[in-house]
């Protein structure tokens, strides 16, 4: 076993300590402070406080200051943390309502059906919870040969199996191919990093997906197919892990 | 294939879209279908266009078809929308241009006009008739919420095998929500000639009063066509025929129910009707309930009907079951009855005296107003357990449904806290928990595996060790070193060694070993081991073993 190394011990203080800016941006939630609710909420993420409810409430108070992208790419990282919760589902679809660009998402198609019900973090730790038991059983049956495992064994095996594998395409996705929502007002998408032809132009609040980082530049792609380089500060990406841009300081009238 | 109509059609549209319609022919007589075909070419529709109400005919599309042609080197498709027109009244039917947008281009038919005439008498007297009956007889004039039914009766002195009804147009009528039509087929004997019937009964409702016209009913049969091919029970296989038989259109006067001697609380029943009830029990305690049968019927429409509410001073409270309505429809006659279960809670001991149930209802026959009701009817009602104060509510409640004002977003989370367990493959927890057993179980594995590399005493060392000291060895411990020495000479194990085993030890040493193993044998069984066969055993022993 790994020892539990300095950085070990500062990322567990920090998740103690990061309670306190979520409490603080909840209770200007409340109060109806929405630009210092969203910039403790932010404080609160890239501080590490991270959860599903917690990137909710963060585009709770951002739609309420009218942060319509932000507001969509907090619902976003939330649906990520927690993909079976109806009222991110239903607050996307308020926000996508406000944009200007029709895109429709893609319907998640693959064999791993479970992926859209459970999050990554779930898919993880379920497919480390079936290693640790097929390795338990691995003992066992070194212990006591005699002992009937191979049942045990399949019944747990297969499932560890589907999951390392869906929890590795999970992390696959968010590091190499993230979603990621356009912030800017107007984002011209070019052939060519900063240079060439304009192919299409993109709104704040637009949707796509990420398929490469160059530089400070990403080659983005619509659901249609359509791909087109844009500056990659005028994206926020659909990562939970990764920081909050900083959001809109004035609060909409 | 392009028709060659179609591709002189296609010549002006070498250059732009353009749509056509025709008809398999310009004439035709009443009842008759014939093809009609409306065709695009070098454009697309998202879908048939349907037609307008066309007077006197009946337009039904049949499907689709495309093709494509190559006309002066250029390419065209054509699609062609079929639909199948019937023709219903005598004299013209003129079918408007139609215009459609087309891509932006707007592209527009010829209007079409068809003569239709009479239908010529049909062979052996097939017939179609309508009309529209209440009570069981022919009417021409008829009520506002008055129950008709339309009868449509088809004859032929031939044998029906397939039939399609196709209702007329039904103006200021509705079909009656509690009974379907039917649809029945019989035979029956007319002046001694068989005949094949088709009826139709719709139970239809006047719901608009003027003056309607119903336009004819279509039926379209198949019959057999006899006498062409096959004989005797060939026949039975032989081709069909398809006729298409419409009725006359049939006029109506719909009235307005009078105003005169209309009360209030007139149930808008049409219809004449009969009522009575029951009660299930003619005793009940104060608080507990008894059912009263409430039946209605009659020969108008009950549809959506309920019984009027009992006053909040009856000194009962009611409380109705939803109605079971059953209607039918027999020889043109429409029938309808409604059965009511009201559950009665009196609320106080005593005699009760249940009113009358009374409604005012409508009756087409005498054109006036009538009230029917039924008897009233008498309960005893007993103390109950702990007599209940009963309050009526329902005229107080004065409380409204919560209206909605606005549409947002879901709320916030109250709850909010950070996700501890986050899930990352480089987590120590995560790696701790996998690692462990399988630390622990490679562990394991690597032990055994060490266990079974470890080097082993060479036998023939610890054989030779053992002639050493085996001077005085007792024939048992004699008998062992000749079976090992002789295992190793052979690559065989020990136990395992008998007479014919030994015979494949070298030439040299074969005889001397099986007379030695007999000799040890007999020794074993005989009574200890002498000098000698101590000598020869320990000898033979070191020259297999130096034999290697």
């Amino acid at each position: 076993m790994p020892p539990l190394g300095p950085s070990t011990i500062l990322l567990g203080l920090g998740l103690a300590m990061a309670g306190e800016p979520a409490d603080d941006a909840l209770a200007a939630l409340v109060a109806g402070d929405y630009a210092e609710s969203s910039r403790l909420h932010v404080e609160a993420v890239n501080g590490g406080a991270v959860s599903g409810d917690i990137y909710y409430n963060l585009g709770v108070s951002l739609y309420r200051q009218d942060a319509i992208p932000e507001a969509i790419l907090a619902w976003r990282r939330a649906a990520v943390l927690a993909p079976r919760d109806g009222d991110i589902v239903m607050n996307l679809s308020y926000a996508r309502r406000r944009t200007q660009d029709r895109i429709e998402a893609p319907a998640l198609d693959s064999w791993m059906f479970w992926r859209s019900s459970f999050s990554f973090s779930e898919q993880g730790w379920a497919a480390a919870l079936f290693l640790s038991a097929l390795g338990a059983l691995g003992v066992v049956w070194r212990l006591r040969p005699e002992a009937p495992v191979g049942i045990p064994a399949l019944l747990v095996g297969v499932p560890a199996l589907a999951l390392c594998v869906s929890t590795a395409a999970e992390l696959s996705a968010l590091d190499d191919r993230p979603g990621a929502v356009v912030l800017a007002a107007e984002l011209p998408a070019r052939s060519e990093g900063a240079g060439g032809v304009v192919l299409f132009t993109l709104h704040a609040g637009a949707e796509v997906t990420v398929r490469e980082r160059v530089g400070g530049q990403a080659l983005i792609a619509l659901p249609d197919d359509r791909v087109g380089w844009v500056p990659l500060d005028a994206l926020g990406l659909v990562d939970p892990r990764l920081p909050f841009p900083t959001p809109p300081a004035s609060e909409a009238g | 294939m392009v028709s060659a109509s179609l591709l002189f059609a296609a010549l002006p549209a070498l250059y732009a879209a353009e749509l056509v319609l025709d008809a398999d022919t310009q004439s035709l007589q009443v009842g008759q279908t014939i093809g009609l075909r409306l065709t695009v070419i070098d454009a697309a529709l998202p879908g048939a266009p349907s037609w307008p109400t066309v007077p006197g005919a009946k337009i039904a599309y049949q499907g689709v078809q495309q093709s494509v042609a190559r006309i002066y080197g250029k390419t065209s498709r054509t699609v062609t929308y079929t639909y199948a027109l019937t023709a219903l009244d005598d004299g013209e039917i003129k079918i408007p241009a139609m215009e459609l947008s087309v891509a932006g281009e707007s592209l527009r038919t010829e209007p079409l006009v068809l003569k239709v005439s009479p239908r010529a008498a049909t062979p052996g007297g097939a017939k179609a008739e309508a009309s529209l009956r209440a009570g069981g007889q022919p009417v021409t004039s008829a009520y506002v919420g008055q129950v008709l039914v339309y009868t449509m009766s088809f004859r032929t002195p031939e044998q029906v095998l397939d039939r399609r009804f196709t209702a007329p147009t039904f103006d200021g009528l509705v079909a009656e929500q509690t009974r379907d039509g039917e649809l029945r087929e019989h035979r029956t004997v007319i002046d001694g000639q068989d005949w094949s019937v088709v009826q139709v009964d719709l139970p239809l409702v006047a719901s608009a009063a003027g003056e309607r016209t119903i336009t004819p009913g279509v039926m379209a049969v198949q019959v057999p066509e006899l006498g062409r091919t096959g004989r005797g029970a060939a026949r039975a296989f032989a081709n069909v025929r398809n006729e298409v038989y419409s009725s006359e259109s049939l006029k109506l006067n719909v009235r307005p129910l009078p105003a005169e001697g209309r009360r209030d609380d007139f149930s808008g029943l049409v219809g004449e009707f009969a009522l009575s009830a029951r009660l299930l029990s003619d005793r009940v305690a104060t608080g507990d309930s008894v059912t009263m049968e409430i039946t209605l019927s009659g020969d108008g429409t009950l549809a959506g009907f309920s019984l009027p509410p009992v006053p909040a001073d009856a000194g009962y409270r009611a409380y109705d079951d939803t109605p079971t309505v059953e209607a039918r429809v027999r020889e043109g006659v429409f029938t309808s009855a409604a059965a009511f279960r009201r559950a009665i809670v009196p609320e106080r001991p005593g005699a009760l005296t249940i009113p009358a149930v009374t409604l005012q209802v409508f009756n087409p026959r005498t054109g006036q107003y009538e009230l029917i009701q039924s008897e009233p009817l008498t309960l005893t009602v007993t103390p109950g357990e702990g007599e209940a104060t009963l309050s009526t509510f329902a005229a107080d409640d004065q409380r409204r449904d919560v209206e909605a004002q606005a549409d947002d977003i879901a709320p916030l989370r109250p709850r909010a806290r950070p996700d501890r367990a986050l899930f990352s493959p480089r987590d120590p927890l995560a790696l701790g928990l996998v690692g462990l057993p399988w630390l622990g179980f490679f562990g394991l594995l690597a032990r055994e595996l060490a266990q079974r590399a470890r080097p082993r005493v060479d036998p023939r060392r610890a054989l030779a060790r053992r002639l050493q000291g085996a001077e005085q060895a007792e024939i048992g411990e004699l008998l062992g070193l000749f079976r090992e020495a002789s295992g190793l000479a052979l690559g065989r194990p020990a136990p395992s060694l008998d007479v014919e085993a030994l015979g494949a030890l070298p030439d040299k040493h074969r005889d001397e070993a099986l007379r030695l193993y007999a000799d040890l044998e007999a020794a074993r069984y005989g009574g200890g081991a002498d000098a000698g066969l101590r000598e020869r055993t320990l000898r033979l022993c070191r020259a297999l073993l130096e034999q290697g």
